[in-house]
């Protein structure tokens, strides 16, 4: 563990994407890396994702849970939080992640950062065909970028 | 004045004085990670900048 790290039984990750160009990138105030957020006791994890998300961008056009996985002794619960444009905040690109399978009754073994991604871009795809708050909230351009994800559902990764 | 530079966990930075680098990583800590960092965490986290 670092000198400081987040703690509790429930941690938040937040991906922040931004469009550039014609491509989808990584950004948010910790840059590309996974922001992480703690919930203190008693917290509602997504009111905390919300009210931290807010305060730290600018401007947020969405902000959705995606998926959750039980990692460092801890519920983390992954949000996307979608932004016009990435400002002054560093970005890197997004690649392309085959997602991680479950067993019939178990989940992967292992999962990595870009699968989590992944996943969570597929939602926010199927998201964009299906829900008409989604649908609102992101303009041609985003959702023609988004047509490249298969659309899946919510789903336990780990 | 000795200076710092002190690196969270996430990768954001803050450079100056004891000061300076334990007040901003207590207001990234709490607007951005939601802790609460006290003056020895934070402190933990940084190195003495040489000259």
């Amino acid at each position: 563990m670092l000198p400081l790290d987040v703690e509790g039984p429930v941690t938040i990750e937040v991906f922040t994407i931004a469009r550039l160009g014609e491509m989808l990138v990584l950004t948010g105030p910790c840059g590309p890396a996974p922001w992480l957020i703690e919930t203190g006791e008693g917290e509602n994890p997504l009111a905390t994702a919300v009210r931290i998300i807010k305060g730290a961008l600018s401007e947020s056009l969405l902000v959705h849970s995606t998926s959750w996985r039980f990692e460092r002794n801890a519920v983390i619960l992954t949000f996307l939080a979608v932004v016009p444009d990435s400002g002054d905040m560093d970005v890197a690109p997004i690649e392309r992640s085959a997602l991680a399978r479950n067993a019939e009754h178990s989940a992967p073994e292992q999962i990595s950062f870009g699968q989590v991604l992944e996943h969570a871009l597929r939602h926010l795809a199927w998201l964009a065909e299906d829900d008409e708050v989604v649908q609102s909230a992101l303009d041609t351009e985003w959702l023609a970028l988004l047509d490249g994800y298969v659309p899946e559902p919510f789903r336990q990764l780990n | 004045m000795k200076a710092y530079l002190l690196t969270c966990m996430c990768g954001w930075e803050a450079s100056g004085t004891e000061d300076e680098v334990v007040g901003a990583a207590q207001n990234h800590g709490r607007d951005i990670h939601n802790m609460d960092v006290t003056h020895d965490q934070a402190m933990a986290m940084a190195q003495p900048v040489e000259g």
